[in-house]
């Protein structure tokens, strides 16, 4: 095995020549002040350079070194305190270090990958290790950062492979991108979520549609090293016209340089998880009553289709499959019906009865299967004194919780650098990645999502194995639960699910590319040059299917795309130290371009050869739409950290962007910040506090922006599909605006690290106002104005909020080790105004989206984001109102704002527990408040399908049952009267709705809920009655490891071995809906709080295993 | 000096970037110019789609006049806008889509550098303004007072006012006689053949011109006889259509998405409407052969119970009170009986289809298979869409005769009106002279006589109907389950989006109309329904 490796090492290396110089061995030990123990893996380096190596198990370590050129070497190692020692003839170095400055010295990476003592930031960054978004890791990266930092807010679809929202501090712009930047080594990363408008609208306003995935996914957990998260303004302002919305920064792992023995290095890390759907976060089904809309059909009880299909001369009960309802008849084993799947004559159960009865084998759940992810990850490292490399290879094979999906992932990333000279180092880090995926989870409000008819319109007698089972007739057609009739079994509303899954599936691939080469080029110790040229660039193809036969017609679609962004940077590096002052500056310049591209072909009218996927394939002329978008920005930029005596630091920047998507002449824009750090623990006074290691202030000011889209200052005209010989177009719907400015992101921020008992306990609290001015619009105008919305500048948004972290290390012993963290924020956005017309009328509400009569809407003096639609009357004693027959009485408008989608707070709590090489770790993840709508219980209640449409009332009786008079008097089943309860029979059936009456008093009004139209129904409800508390808390992460002590391996090749269990949502600790998952959303973007036909959440729990050689 | 060189090297790249030219900012996919009569056959084809539309999201027509029921989803036809916002589906075409787009090709043609045929170009704009006129006429009609001077100015008026009803109505005559007057020959024809209606025969427009004059006049009756008289009689000058062959219809190819609206509705299975109780009771009451021309009747079929025992059906009158007949139709001719039918009668008879309509309004689902369906002449994707038809000029000049309006032969109008009508349907000229017989005009009480025939021959054609439905207060509707005949609506509610994007505009419009209320007639409804108590 060792010789297939260094073989394989060896083959890496061919071709690659090192030279030696004149050079002198070091060695030594480092040992802990703690116990005088030695320290494995110091990094021990010679100031200045890349050469360096660590320390071995015991601590020792030997370095070759050219003495005329190396004058000081320095130890480090996290955790400790950073040490140096002066070379001159000395040869062997004994170094103690000491623990107690943990976290104070700490290095962080900051805008454009420049690393920084973090003390010496007047800004809040937060750092994570590849570890803490690694170790219970979701295929979706940014999903694992979720309740790990303050401020961040992470929201994700329960779909595969789905897109996750990143927001770090809150919204600052009403309609353009409010999602963080993503940037790996240095490499701005695309993360946007390509939505192909199969519909004509678009998949996030929740009306059908896939999820395909925010780009940033792409990026290998594996391969992390670090996140940095830079979340105000002031810490991202070098990014110019992109840092409004906060970077996350990630730093990929290099090759390491190690001793001798280790400078080759193979790891292999391998997981299995398997996922199931939580039910508790899916429909509840009631299992009393079956398939209807009510008391409408044919047989004599009128609930159900009535013909002789057996020829026995009797007519028979037929469940009305035209329906799509559960207001049908009472399950009762002893009625015979011919169900859905007993219509079809070319099959042997035909006119087979069964008694009417709840559909089996489980109910919903059926539809759930496990999912199964593996990811193996095997990694070659090696180094020798002038350069390193990485080689990293990632596959990624899942299934999801739905028959028939599957997404793939390969991912290669190499990393390495060379010293070519001790002044010039080049580097390059290239990820390679192609992800293929079938089956993606139809979304929203469409029949492609399975959710929409088992979520919302459903028949509660249908046995879904019996669909899965049966969903293929002998002939090949479908046959579907919802056939138009007994006697015409194509379907009404929709397709049998499990037809939707196997036949009208989608899939999708990408080959994306990204990475960077640089050089860095030292002139002095004090003076460097670096270059960069950057990559990011993908291809990928979508096709979407409609099968042959379904309710909607047979469709194909082939979305093929390209996207390129190349920056282009070149800085100068200045770092000097005289006595207690330093200065770190940069100068530099970014030209970036972008290109996407793409075009889309689409058969119309269905397809003519059944199963056929091919555009031509088409009955009316295919369609075919291509875009061509290209932006390009120019940019300089300026930094200077100014440092006096490590007690005071002052950092200024500014950059200047040239945009093409803004008019010549009114192109360039400036982005500033200043910010100060005061480490008050290094004043004389302070400084040997030994109960209070680090005090710090901070305080900055920056403003950055939010360019705008290209080509929205002129208006073009759109197609439409040639009508015979004419071809049509129309004004487009949008005006466009010859006057745009980018968006302002003013920000001021207050913070204070703090640590305790030798930095035990550590705390770090910000306080941060940001107001962003012009907003960039496209508002909805009145279409009598011939357009429906017109780009403008106009609006106030402020984000104001308090972040706190707190870390806890409470138990720390040789053996023993816990630490609790705690990660609180809470951000209060406020609307502060939106536009005035060209009359000077202010405008005081803007409609973000909307689904029926409810909306998402920006109303000024409101935070971002109310949802609005009409609401209960409610008495003065609070209470909502009934009517006389016990319906809610509704509010006269229909834009009542009746909640909002901002969480009042956002609280992460992690929490490791070690001993040995045994650790537990937990994340508990909170949200408080926030407002969700739900299409899904709009519908399920409406249709009977939903178990609170099942229950018993105070007396006793179902709800569904007709209401009966004190006197015996039945009421029709098709009654709009309610009984007050002291003058109903002891029998009556009919729901109580929670309120009060005109008179304040408690409402005791049964009211008619047996059937479509009643107490259930959404036209006798108001909006409000939908709308539901989002607060949630989750034990979001959970991992138990163990790492096999080293001591354990000294004899054979291998070095490390841990083993783990995983689990991600294990637990949902509390949540107040029922139906659905309060974090249920349509993917990322700025339409949120709207749920419709969302998926239960995924529960994964898995094993791992990590090898090290 | 070595660093100085390296470093004046960084400088230079670092000022070099400055000089890089950034790319164009101009869209190369999407045209910023375009022909003008591709814009036109736009508004021209979204004008025919919105005024056909069966769409419950911008045109429920159908439903509020009772030709047309839902089976599950009643809630429109119980006059729902507003959950589906239907309103403003309805004015975003109309302004949008339509007006937004003959104005485009307007301001293209009156260009300076224009440099087409003059005689051809005023042809030209006066087939875009007839056409303006007419959807401006529709808008009027559905809501009353509406933006018009102070529509399509873009995005330097966002928030238009409305204009008083009459006002624009006026306009609208007066701009119609300028359209009449400037349609000329001229050497080459229209819109280089890209005008579906009529291919650019600038006659042909004439009398669409013309007709609608008659219409918009004859809409005005009850408020300004004077002025109705005076547009009638230029109308008929001009030159009314003569012959069904000369009505504006839209021949749709046929191919999706260029299918007829009923079509496109039922197209991918769905089931969603069904005639009504009050049509095929009318129908039947008259024995009107279109009703077997329009709708595919049911057959009779007998349910057994456990014995085998046949059972009587549902043959009897759905709503109480109403005394219904039904037609049984035999291979050997129909029988018209009353109900309820019994069982008893069924029992000697062999199967026969019979027609049935749907409860217009009811508050519950209707299976669709218990009720007459559509025929497969409507349903076919090529079936033309009617914007005006000459059974409709000659019901308009029978009225007219019958006010006394400088037409004469009101009863030969109103017969060569169904006997269009009828032929129209595929029916034949025995059939007409039949059902004539037996529904004879009658002058004494000609509102009834017209309301109901033209009610009838208006079958499919939901806003229009709704108008003359209003004007002439008959047929006598059916109130819907639990509501007052008032509550049909007698306008559409304002877009309800203009609460929030044109809010003084709004305010001020729902206002001048005493609220913005369906109960609120517009300003040429001045009769009260004798039915609304």
């Amino acid at each position: 095995m060792r010789k297939i490796t260094i073989l394989m090492v060896f083959l890496f290396f061919v071709g690659m020549q090192f030279a030696n110089a004149q050079t002198r061995t070091l060695s030594g030990k480092v040992i802990s002040a703690d116990d005088g123990m030695g320290i494995p893996g110091v990094t021990v380096q010679v100031k200045g350079t890349t050469i360096g190596t660590t320390t071995d198990l015991d601590g020792m370590f030997s370095l070759d070194v050219e003495p005329t050129a190396h004058k000081i070497i320095v130890f480090s190692y996290v955790g400790m305190s950073t040490q140096e020692a002066t070379i001159g003839d000395q040869t062997t170095f004994n170094v103690t270090m000491q623990s107690e400055a943990t976290m104070i010295d700490e290095v962080v990476v900051t805008a454009l990958g420049i690393s920084r003592e973090k003390k010496s930031l007047g800004y809040a960054v937060d750092e994570l290790d590849g570890e803490d978004v690694n170790r219970v890791s979701d295929v979706n990266v940014v999903s694992s950062l979720s309740g790990k930092s303050a401020g961040l807010a992470i929201t994700k679809p329960n779909t595969m492979g789905g897109s996750a929202n990143v927001l770090i501090r809150g919204s600052a712009s009403l309609t353009q991108n409010n999602q963080a930047l993503f940037v790996v080594d240095g490499v701005p990363i695309n993360n946007s979520n390509n939505r192909v408008a199969q519909h004509g609208s678009y998949q996030n306003e929740g009306w059908g549609g896939y999820d395909y995935g925010n780009a940033a996914s792409d990026i290998n957990p594996d391969d992390i090293e670090s996140v940095s998260i830079l979340k105000g303004a002031a810490a991202t302002a070098l990014y110019g016209s992109r840092a409004a919305n906060g970077v996350i920064l990630i730093t990929t792992k290099k090759g390491k340089r190690g001793p001798g023995e280790k400078r080759i290095g193979f790891t292999w890390n391998s997981s299995v998880l398997v996922s199931s759907a939580d039910m508790s976060t899916a429909p509840q089904w009631q299992n009393k009553y079956g398939g209807g809309y009510g008391p409408f059909y044919e047989d004599p009880t009128a609930y159900f289709f009535y013909a002789d299909l057996d020829g026995d001369g009797v007519s028979d009960l037929i469940t009305p499959t035209s329906e799509d309802a559960s207001w049908g008849a009472e399950f009762d084993p002893d009625l015979q019906v011919i169900q859905w799947d007993a219509l079809d004559p070319l099959q042997d159960n035909y006119a087979e009865k069964r008694p009417w009865q709840a559909g089996g084998n489980g109910g919903l759940d059926y539809f759930f299967k496990n999912g199964y992810t593996f990811t193996n990850n095997l990694t070659f490292n090696a180094a020798n004194d002038n350069g390193a490399f990485r080689l990293s290879y990632t596959n990624v094979d899942q299934s999801g919780i739905l028959v028939n999906s599957e997404l793939k992932k390969n991912t290669v990333n190499f990393a390495g650098d060379y010293n070519f000279t001790s002044k010039l180092n080049v580097e390059a880090n290239i990820t390679y990645v192609n992800s293929y995926a079938k089956g993606r989870f139809g979304t929203g409000y469409d029949g492609m999502n399975p959710m929409q008819s088992l979520g919302q319109w459903f028949e509660r007698n249908v046995d879904l194995k019996r669909l899965d089972e049966g969903y293929l007739r002998p002939n090949g057609d479908q046959l579907s639960w919802n056939s138009s009739y007994y006697d015409n079994l194509s379907p009404i509303f929709f397709d049998n699910p499990y037809y939707v899954r196997r036949e009208s599936y989608q899939d999708d691939w990408r080959n994306r590319l990204f990475g960077y080469l640089g050089l860095n080029y030292k002139f002095t110790d004090w003076l460097s040059f670096s270059g960069k040229a950057m990559l990011d660039y993908y291809a990928g193809t979508q096709n979407e299917r409609i099968a042959w036969g379904s309710v909607d017609d047979s469709y194909y679609s082939n979305y093929t795309d390209q996207f390129s962004e190349v920056n282009i940077e070149a800085m100068l590096k200045f770092n000097k130290t005289w006595d207690k002052f330093s200065i770190n500056a940069f100068l530099g310049t970014n030209i970036r371009r972008t290109t996407y591209e793409n075009i889309m072909g689409n058969t119309v009218g269905g397809l003519i050869v059944p199963g056929l996927y091919s555009v031509t394939n088409s009955k009316s002329p295919y369609e075919v739409r291509e875009n061509l978008d290209s932006k390009g920005i120019n940019s300089f930029f300026v930094a200077a950290s100014f440092g006096w005596n490590s007690f005071i630091y002052l950092d200024l920047t500014d950059r200047i962007d040239i945009t093409s998507a803004l008019p010549e002449g009114d192109d360039t824009y400036n982005y500033y910040s200043a910010s100060l750090s005061f480490v008050l623990t290094e004043m004389a006074a302070m400084r040997d506090l030994s109960w209070m290691p680090l005090l710090k202030l901070r305080v900055n000011y920056a403003q950055v922006g939010n360019d705008l889209p290209a080509y929205n200052l002129r208006s073009t005209y759109t197609q439409y599909t040639t009508y015979e010989s004419s071809p049509l177009f129309s004004v487009h719907s949008r005006a466009s605006n010859n006057n745009l400015v980018p968006e302002i992101t003013k920000s001021l921020e207050f913070g204070l690290e703090a640590h305790f008992l030798q930095s035990r306990i550590r705390l770090d609290v910000a306080q941060y106002t940001s107001t962003s001015y012009d907003q960039l619009l496209p508002v909805s105008v009145s279409p009598m104005s011939g357009y429906s919305s017109k780009w403008i500048n106009g609006g106030i948004v402020e984000n104001t909020g308090w972040e706190i972290g707190l870390v806890g290390v409470i138990i720390e012993s040789k053996d023993w080790h816990w630490d609790v963290g705690v990660n609180w924020a809470t951000n209060k956005n406020t609307v502060k105004e939106l536009w005035t017309d060209e009359f000077g009328n202010e405008v005081l509400n803007h409609v973000i989206y909307s689904a029926w009569d409810v909306s998402i809407t920006a109303t000024k003096g409101q935070p971002y984001g109310t949802i609005r639609g009409s609401d209960f009357m409610y008495h003065e004693n609070g209470e909502k109102m009934v009517d006389d027959n016990g319906f809610y009485l509704v509010s006269e408008r229909g834009d009542e704002i009746i909640g909002n989608i901002q969480a009042d707070w956002r609280m992460g709590i992690p929490t490791t527990l070690s001993w040995r090489g045994l650790q537990l770790y937990a994340l508990i993840d909170i949200q408080k408040g926030g407002d969700i709508y739900s299409v899904s219980t709009k519908y399920g209640q409406a249709t009977g399908l939903y178990a609170e449409t099942a229950v018993d009332n105070p007396l006793g009786n179902p709800i569904r049952d007709n209401l009966v008079w004190a006197d015996g008097t039945e009421e029709s089943a098709h009654t709009t009267t309610g009984i007050p309860m002291d003058q109903a029979h002891e029998t009556s059936g009919g729901v109580i709705l929670p309120g009060v009456k005109a008179d304040g008093s408690t409402n005791n009004i049964l009211t008619n809920s047996g059937r479509w139209g009643r107490a259930f129904y959404y036209n006798n409800s108001p909006t409000a009655r939908y709308v539901f508390d989002a607060s949630y808390t989750k034990l979001r992460e959970v991992a138990l490891t163990y790492s096999f002590p080293k001591k354990m391996f000294s004899k054979v090749l291998l070095q490390d071995l841990s083993i783990g269990l995983v689990g991600r949502n294990l637990w949902i600790i509390s949540k107040n809906v029922d139906h659905f998952d309060p974090e249920a959303s349509l993917g990322s973007g700025n339409n949120q709080g709207i749920e419709t036909g969302s998926y239960p959440t995924v529960r994964t729990f898995g094993f791992n295993l990590k090898l090290g050689f | 000096m070595k660093i100085i060189k390296y470093l004046s090297l960084a400088l230079i790249l670092i000022i070099g970037v400055s000089q890089c030219k950034l790319p164009d900012n101009i869209d190369p996919k999407h045209p910023t110019e375009v022909p003008y009569y591709t814009l036109f056959s736009n508004a021209l084809d979204n004008m025919v789609r919105q005024t056909e539309s069966t769409s419950v999201n911008n045109n429920i027509q159908r439903l509020t006049v009772q030709y047309w029921q839902e089976t599950t989803y009643f809630d429109e036809s119980r006059y729902n806008y507003q959950d589906r916002q239907i309103p403003d589906g309805f004015a975003s075409r109309f302004y949008k889509d339509v007006l937004m787009d003959f104005q485009e090709a307007r301001k293209i043609l009156t260009n300076e550098n224009y440099g087409g045929d003059p005689d051809v170009t005023l042809n030209e704009l006066a087939i875009i303004d007839i056409c303006e006129v007419y959807t401006y006429q529709l808008i009027v009609d559905v809501w009353g007072d509406m933006p018009y001077t102070f529509a399509l100015q873009g995005p330097d008026n966002t928030s238009p006012a409305y204009d008083k009803a009459e006002d624009i109505y006026a306009d609208l005559i007066k701009r119609l006689r300028n359209d009449l007057a400037s349609l000329k020959p001229a050497d080459d024809i229209a819109f280089a053949g890209k005008d579906m209606m009529y291919n650019g025969d600038y006659a042909a427009w004439k009398k669409f011109g013309a007709s609608l004059l008659l219409r918009m006049g004859m809409r005005l009756s009850d408020v300004d006889a004077a002025a109705a008289k005076t547009a009638v009689a230029d109308a008929v000058a001009a030159g009314v259509f003569t012959a069904q062959s000369e009505s504006a219809y839209l021949l749709y190819p046929g191919v999706v998405p260029h299918v007829n609206e009923i079509n496109d509705a039922f197209r991918q299975g769905r089931k969603d409407f069904l005639p009504t109780h009050t049509l095929i009771n009318m129908m039947t009451a008259m024995d009107d052969p279109r009703m077997n021309l329009c709708f595919i009747p049911i057959t009779f079929a007998y349910t057994t119970d456990e014995d085998g025992n046949k059972i009587a059906t549902t043959l009897e009158p759905q709503v109480a009170g109403l005394d219904q007949q039904v037609i049984l139709m035999y291979a050997d001719g129909d029988v018209k009986v009353d109900l309820p039918f019994t069982a008893e009668l069924a029992d000697t008879l062999n199967l026969f289809d019979y027609h049935w309509g749907a409860i217009a309004g009811l508050d519950g689902a209707q299976s669709y298979n218990n009720y007459s369906n559509f025929s497969d002449r409507t349903m076919s994707p090529s079936f033309e869409a009617n914007m005006m038809d000459f059974v409709e000029v000659e019901f308009l000049l029978a009225e007219a005769a019958q006010r006394g309006f400088g037409v004469s032969g009101a009863e030969d109008h109103y017969n060569a009106a169904i006997t269009a009508s009828i032929l129209y349907w595929w029916g034949s000229a025995d059939d007409a002279a039949a059902y004539l017989a037996a529904n004879p005009y009658d002058g004494t009480n000609w509102k009834k006589s017209i309301g109901e025939q033209k009610w009838l021959a208006l079958y499919n054609h939901g806003i229009e109907a709704f108008s003359e439905w209003r004007r002439l207060d008959y047929p006598i509707l059916n109130a819907p389950e639990g509501m007052q005949y008032s509550d049909i609506p007698l306008r559409m509610p304002y877009p309800y989006n203009e609460i929030l994007e044109n809010t003084a505009n709004y305010e001020a419009a729902a206002a001048a109309i005493g609220g913005d209320d369906t109960h609120n007639p517009v300003f040429w409804d001045v009769i009260p329904s004798p039915a609304a108590k």
